[in-house]
């Protein structure tokens, strides 16, 4: 876990794309926050491995999330439960019902839906923030952070010599 | 094409491929233990006694199971298992699999057994206590049973007991009676202080005394002075007398009404012993009833057992399903969360196992039989659970036919029925009672026996005959018991058949059972005199027991009521004193104005 999150830290002060680490962590927090064995996460697992996301930002924001699900679980479930049982949605939940790839999608179940929906309404607006996010600390806080007493300590700590061995790792490969 | 090399990642395709084959191959090699390890967890759940498997094994195509070696233990007798099947094998529906729907086309289960013993104990700590606080329950149940009238007739209950668990008349009264001579000696001990005191009589003398002195001096006007005084004095007195006297009549009034109440108490410990030796001996009624007093215990023991096999099988003929907005809610075993069932084109239950072929290996042959629609969801279905089985040349008995069918389809109309049939039963020492009493053991005997089982909603009804043919009955203990005991002993000894019917109405929790047979017109003649006799017996020991309890109450009472007649002794003496005082004066009154003659 110390070398995944000193992973996350160096590849955010690096020069790489923020786009990969937000859209990391944006898929982590569908996986995360809906039931893992759903058929939706196997296509997540997919995206993460084909497209050029940052690896250790979505195993990090996984266990995050999924924390975070397991305590949110019982608004996900009243979410899902009043979307399934509205009546004006009632005509498109009875098309999807008959429809076999979205049954084994098992989006009938309050949990699923509840999640997955949450996770879709957030995905952008996660995605905008955490870029800007990433940016911010680029400009302005690292420069900050380097120079404060905490990062004085932080650099003379064990974790900042995991990080420092990644980082020479890296630089001889 | 830069900007797109820059995102994708071909290495992350075939790492996908990877895991992906890995993960299924590593499903493959551990899936039949995962698939063990499921059923023991959820059957031992559902049951709350251990299920076991030996093995388990899957077939990929056609996709299906065998299991091996699967004990479910009696949840009652954590020592035996309920059920134990050699080989069950089953096809599953691969489509519908993927729709999370568990549909079984066949399934067959091979050497079935039931009731076998285990070497090791399948109780589950959590189902302990349960099960211990259930049977503390059966077991006050039981006592309260034994001293119901009609039951334990054989061997009452004793005396002592019969009086602790009863009220009785008699101490009734005795608390009454003992109430209303406290409350009568408190209001007589307030009259008391409306009487002429002795100061008020010592008055009187004095006055006497003091219109003797003045006479003597014979003034004239003096002795007519005192003529009147002498008049009012005796209108006092013969006041006082007459209200002494109402008092005294009151007194004798309630004396009496007191000293009739203690004689009722004869009569109240009379009818209590009556009437407790009426509950508890047989009587002319619970004559014609002793084979339900012989066999009613086998037999409630019998319906208790199918009723409560019923109620644990009932989650698989019906789920509890909530509705909400017009849509079914139905929460799933495995998962979090509220499956929300919609309309289907071709609607199917979540589970369904459409045919299950059964062999029953019994210790008299082989009974096979086929199940149809094993589903909760029969409203889905449409269709009821239906099975049959059946038994012919088995060893010691000619044929068994079991048919039923459970209808769950409207499940606010359930239906639920069952018919069977048994020919030819060949009977070696079956015990037809087993109480200590009086067992009753058929020694050799051949039984018929058809039966009609319904259950339509709550309403439960039950009409089993037998008849019992060529027997030889043993009784034991016959010579040790009472003359009673002896009477029937004696009568079914010499018994070579009859009939039994047998019928259960009510509810699943609460149901009446009646039994009749032609065993009672025999038995009911033959110990009619033996049954007055313990009758009376019964009568006799209860009247002395009671007299025994209450004798000290009774004692107190009629010490009670002696301290009352201390209280008519002040009464009388009282009305002596002034009507001696009365006699002993001066005689004479005023007639018109003329001075009558007195003498002193």
């Amino acid at each position: 876990m110390l070398k995944l999150i000193a992973r996350l830290i160096k590849v955010l002060n690096s020069e790489s794309d923020p786009a990969q680490i937000s859209l990391a962590l944006c898929l982590s927090m569908i996986v995360g926050f809906t039931p893992t064995y759903s058929l939706h996460n196997i296509f997540i697992f997919l995206i993460v491995l084909v497209l050029r996301v940052n690896l250790s930002a979505f195993i990090l924001g996984y266990v995050l999330f999924s924390a975070l699900g397991f305590i949110l679980d019982p608004a996900f479930n009243f979410i899902g439960l009043k979307l399934l049982t509205s009546t004006t949605l009632r005509g498109l939940w009875d098309w999807m019902y008959n429809i076999t790839i979205l049954r084994v999608e098992r989006f009938n179940n309050s949990v699923v839906l509840g999640s997955l929906v949450v996770s879709l309404l957030l995905f952008i607006p996660l995605y905008k923030v955490i870029n800007v996010g990433i940016l911010r600390y680029r400009d302005h806080a690292l420069k900050w952070i380097q120079k404060t007493r905490l990062a004085k300590i932080i650099k003379a700590s064990k974790f900042f010599k995991v990080y420092r061995s990644i980082s020479s790792l890296r630089a001889s490969q | 094409m830069k900007q797109l090399r820059h995102w994708i990642r071909l290495k992350g395709l075939v790492a996908f491929v990877v895991l992906a084959l890995a993960f299924l191959g590593l499903w493959y090699v551990f899936v039949d233990n995962l698939i063990k390890y499921s059923i023991e967890k959820l059957g031992t759940r559902a049951l709350g006694a251990k299920v076991e498997l030996e093995k388990a094994d899957l077939t990929l195509y056609p996709l299906g199971i065998s299991l091996v070696g699967l004990k479910a233990t009696n949840p009652d007798k954590p020592m035996e298992n309920a059920v134990e099947i050699g080989k069950a094998c089953f096809t599953i529906d691969t489509s519908n699999l993927f729709l999370h729907r568990t549909i079984i086309d066949d399934m067959s289960l091979e050497t079935v057994r039931l009731g076998t013993p285990r070497k090791t104990s399948g109780a589950i700590s959590r189902h302990r206590k349960v099960r211990k606080a259930a049977a503390k329950k059966e077991k006050r149940h039981g006592l309260v049973t034994t001293l119901l009238p009609g039951h334990g007739f054989l061997k009452p209950p004793s005396v002592e007991q019969i009086l602790e668990n009863e009220n009785l008349e008699t101490t009734a009264l005795i608390h009454s009676i003992e109430s209303d001579i406290a409350k009568e000696k408190k209001l007589w001990k307030e009259r008391l202080k409306s009487l002429p005191s002795h100061k008020k009589i010592e008055e009187y003398r004095k006055r006497i005394k003091r219109i003797q002195s003045s006479t003597k001096n014979g003034n004239i006007n003096n002795i007519l002075a005192n003529l009147q005084e002498i008049q009012a004095l005796k209108q006092d007195i013969i006041h006082d007398i007459s209200n002494t006297r109402r008092t005294l009549t009151a007194f004798d009034k309630d004396y009496t009404r007191l000293k009739s109440r203690t004689v009722e108490l004869n009569r109240a410990i009379s009818s209590d012993a009556t009437r407790l030796s009426k509950k508890y001996s047989l009587s002319a009624q619970g004559l014609s009833h002793v084979t339900q007093t012989l066999i009613g215990p086998k037999v409630y023991t019998w319906g208790a057992w199918c009723i409560k096999w019923y109620k644990r099988l009932q989650p698989l003929l019906q789920r509890n399903k909530r509705h909400e907005n017009g849509v079914e809610l139905v929460k799933p075993v495995r998962i979090n969360g509220i499956d929300v069932h919609f309309k289907e084109n071709n609607p199917l239950p979540d589970f369904l196992i459409r045919h299950a072929s059964v062999s029953v290996n019994t210790s008299a042959g082989t009974v096979a039989g086929e199940i149809r629609d094993i589903t909760p969801d029969q409203d889905i279905l449409g269709r009821p659970l239906v099975f049959t089985f059946t038994g012919r040349q088995l060893r010691g008995v000619n044929s068994v036919r079991l048919h039923g069918v459970l209808d769950h389809i409207s499940p606010a109309n359930t239906s639920d029925r069952m018919d069977f049939s048994l020919k030819g039963l060949q009977i070696r020492g079956m015990a037809l009672s087993d109480s200590k009493d009086l067992p009753v053991i058929i020694k050799t005997g051949l039984i018929d026996m058809k039966g009609k089982v319904s259950l339509k909603g709550e309403r439960l009804e039950a009409n089993v005959i037998a008849r019992l043919s060529s027997a030889r009955i043993e009784t034991t203990g016959s010579s040790k018991g009472s003359f009673l005991q002896q009477a029937i002993c004696s009568s079914l000894s010499s018994i070579k058949g009859f009939w039994v019917k047998i019928n259960l109405k009510g509810t699943l929790n609460n149901y009446k059972t009646s039994i009749s047979s032609n065993l009672d017109k025999v038995l009911a003649s033959s110990i009619r005199n033996a049954a007055a006799n313990q009758f009376q017996l019964l009568r006799k020991n209860l009247y002395s027991a009671i007299i025994n309890r209450t004798g000290g109450q009774i004692q107190e009472i009629n010490t009670g009521l002696k301290d009352m007649l201390g209280t008519r002794s002040i009464i009388t003496q009282r009305m002596g004193n002034l009507t001696a005082i009365l006699n002993g004066m001066p005689q004479g009154t005023i007639n018109n104005g003329n001075l009558l003659p007195f003498q002193r």
